[in-house]
């Protein structure tokens, strides 16, 4: 009986676990996106939404900003699903939000690299069009 | 059955001597093959070597005031008219044959075990104040470690040359006397009839014991005081949070000590052109991360990598990997291990060095990781 409602309790237990981690690290990512598309709005009233397929153009495109790095393939790895490495030869835990799962879900975090990588890659930065097609193409994956 | 005098063997070196003899060719050889030869990671090898030749040596110079008659230094005969002598009657041809050592032998015994002593000496000085372990790490400079390279080198190869001179010379005395005295430095013994030493003496193997003993455990003591102390001028770095995230996102966090202050500031104030990447920062962590580099960069530190790595590439002053000391010690790495995984770059430091986290950079912690493939 007793061993009955423990394990009654472990299976409540692992069906509970995904149903209270997903929205944890789903809620900010949306929250992120949420706030690319506001503020992509504002930029052009004609925005209507987020596409992948501009997300994965983005992700591939060879620039000329970098010799070194003239893709964000060049460091992310040709396959977002598989992990990338720095110049400095540091491994990069693999984009997709599939493998990935805390992936976009630290605003502060997301701002930094874009920053950076964008300048590195394009020598500009991104648009909050551009961003969130990037967020859409690797949580779609 | 009559036995023949030449025949009958007296006994002459004593079991200390012989055990002394061949323990201290077993332990100068492998300092030698570990010093002259092997990679610098065998280092551990090396001290334990030269620890060892070092205690046989101070025991050997008890034994020579408290063993058996041929073991004592009372009966090497050094005197100036005696090595004359001894001279005379190798060109005139005459053999003098003797219990113990002839005066040459002597005088070669005393310079082996002085070459010995010192290439000890020096030898801790150098781990001491260069690599900041062993005795003299509480209290030796890198400055002071540094000094004693040459001449520890100097005497490595004088050493070598007495020891060419030893086996030459007892080559040549055993073919004149006819005596093989590399056997009698196994069996102990020799033919009779040779010229007995000046003075008899009986062991006096409690003494000898007790000075060893007592001895031994003072320097052992003494020793394991000293080596307990923190390293001279090297303070401990209390690694910053920020710095350790920030700086380790793209390659390792490379430890403040590896560069002068200048070179940091540069680093710091250029963060959004660092080496052809976009790796800003917000202000108030660039504030921070250059106050922590300032705080404990190479000129605060007596390490030995913050000494060695000190002199820049005028010419690229912010990369360690373009120092002149970085590029000579690489030199024979091929390009290709340091792109093969799982080392990746020249950057990741700690593929190779255990203790690149701390700054260390020991020679023991020294390893080339085999090639990974997926
Ligand atoms: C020079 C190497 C490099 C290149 C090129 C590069 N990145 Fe990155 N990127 C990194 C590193 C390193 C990280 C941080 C490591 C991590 O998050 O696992 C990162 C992280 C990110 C993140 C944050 C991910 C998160 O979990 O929040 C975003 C967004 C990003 N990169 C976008 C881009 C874009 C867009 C491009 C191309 C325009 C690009 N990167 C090109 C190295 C690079
Ligand atoms: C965005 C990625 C990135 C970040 C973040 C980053 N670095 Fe670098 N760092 C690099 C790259 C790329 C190189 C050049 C590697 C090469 O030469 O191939 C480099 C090289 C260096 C070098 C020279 C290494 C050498 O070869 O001797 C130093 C020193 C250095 N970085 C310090 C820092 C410090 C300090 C920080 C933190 C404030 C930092 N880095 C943060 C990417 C980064
Ligand atoms: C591919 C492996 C590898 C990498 C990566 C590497 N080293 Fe080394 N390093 C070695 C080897 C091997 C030696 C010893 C060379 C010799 O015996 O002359 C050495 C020697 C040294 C020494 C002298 C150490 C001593 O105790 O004698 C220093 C200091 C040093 N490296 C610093 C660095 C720093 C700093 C980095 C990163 C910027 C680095 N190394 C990256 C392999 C590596």
């Amino acid at each position: 009986m007793k061993q009955n409602i423990m394990a009654l309790a472990l299976v409540t237990a692992c069906l509970a676990l995904p149903a209270v981690a997903v929205p944890a690290v789903a809620g900010p990512r949306d929250d992120i996106v949420a706030g690319f598309a506001a503020a992509a709005k504002a930029a052009d009233p004609a925005f209507t939404g987020f596409d992948a397929a501009r997300g994965k153009a983005l992700y591939e495109s060879q620039n000329t900003a970098s010799a070194e790095s003239p893709s964000c393939a060049s460091c992310h790895s040709a396959s977002p699903l598989k992990a990338g490495k720095t110049r400095a030869g540091k491994a990069i835990d693999p984009m997709a939000v599939s493998v990935t799962p805390d992936r976009f879900t630290d605003l502060e975090k997301v701002e930094k690299w874009f920053g950076r990588n964008c300048n590195t890659v394009l020598g500009r930065e991104c648009t909050a069009i551009e961003k969130g097609d990037f967020i859409t193409y690797l949580s779609g994956l | 059955m009559k036995v023949s005098i030449e025949s009958r063997r007296v006994p002459v070196w004593d079991l200390p001597v012989r055990a002394f003899h061949w323990a201290l060719l077993a332990c100068v050889a492998v300092a030698a093959a570990t010093g002259f030869l092997f990679p610098a990671n065998w280092l551990s090898v090396h001290i334990w070597a030269g620890a060892g030749v070092g205690a046989l040596i101070l025991a050997r110079l008890v034994w020579g005031v408290t063993g058996t008659t041929y073991a004592r230094f009372a009966n090497f005969t050094l005197s100036p008219a005696a090595v004359i002598a001894h001279l005379k009657d190798i060109t005139a041809g005459r053999m003098h044959r003797e219990g113990g050592h002839n005066p040459l032998g002597a005088w070669m015994v005393v310079t082996l075990l002085a070459v010995l002593l010192a290439l000890v000496a020096s030898g801790a000085v150098l781990l001491g104040g260069l690599f900041k372990q062993g005795p003299g790490k509480g209290f030796l400079s890198f400055a002071t470690g540094d000094l004693m390279r040459e001449p520890h080198e100097l005497l490595a190869w004088a050493l070598l040359a007495l020891v060419a001179a030893h086996v030459a010379g007892m080559a040549f005395e055993s073919w004149r006397s006819g005596e093989n005295l590399a056997r009698a430095m196994v069996t102990g013994d020799k033919a009779d009839g040779f010229v007995p030493a000046a003075r008899a003496f009986t062991a006096r193997r409690g003494l000898a014991a007790a000075l060893v003993g007592i001895g031994g455990a003072a320097l052992m003591w003494a020793g394991l005081t000293a080596n307990a102390l923190p390293p001279k001028g090297v303070p401990q770095v209390v690694a910053d949070g920020t710095w350790q995230k920030e700086c380790g996102d793209c390659h390792m966090a490379f430890h403040p000590t590896l560069l002068p202050a200048a070179s940091w500031a540069r680093i710091m104030t250029s963060l959004d052109d660092h080496f052809g990447e976009d790796a800003s920062l917000p202000a108030d962590k660039v504030t921070a991360i250059a106050a922590f580099l300032a705080a404990n960069s190479a000129e605060t530190s007596d390490s030995f990598a913050a000494n060695r790595l000190r002199r820049l590439n005028a010419e690229r002053p912010l990369e360690i990997t373009q120092t002149p000391y970085w590029t000579r010690r690489h030199g024979d790495i091929a390009d290709a291990v340091f792109k093969a995984a799982p080392i990746n770059s020249r950057q990741n430091c700690a593929a190779c060095h255990g203790d690149a986290a701390s700054g260390t950079f020991a020679p023991q912690s020294i390893s080339i990781p085999k090639e990974t493939t997926k």
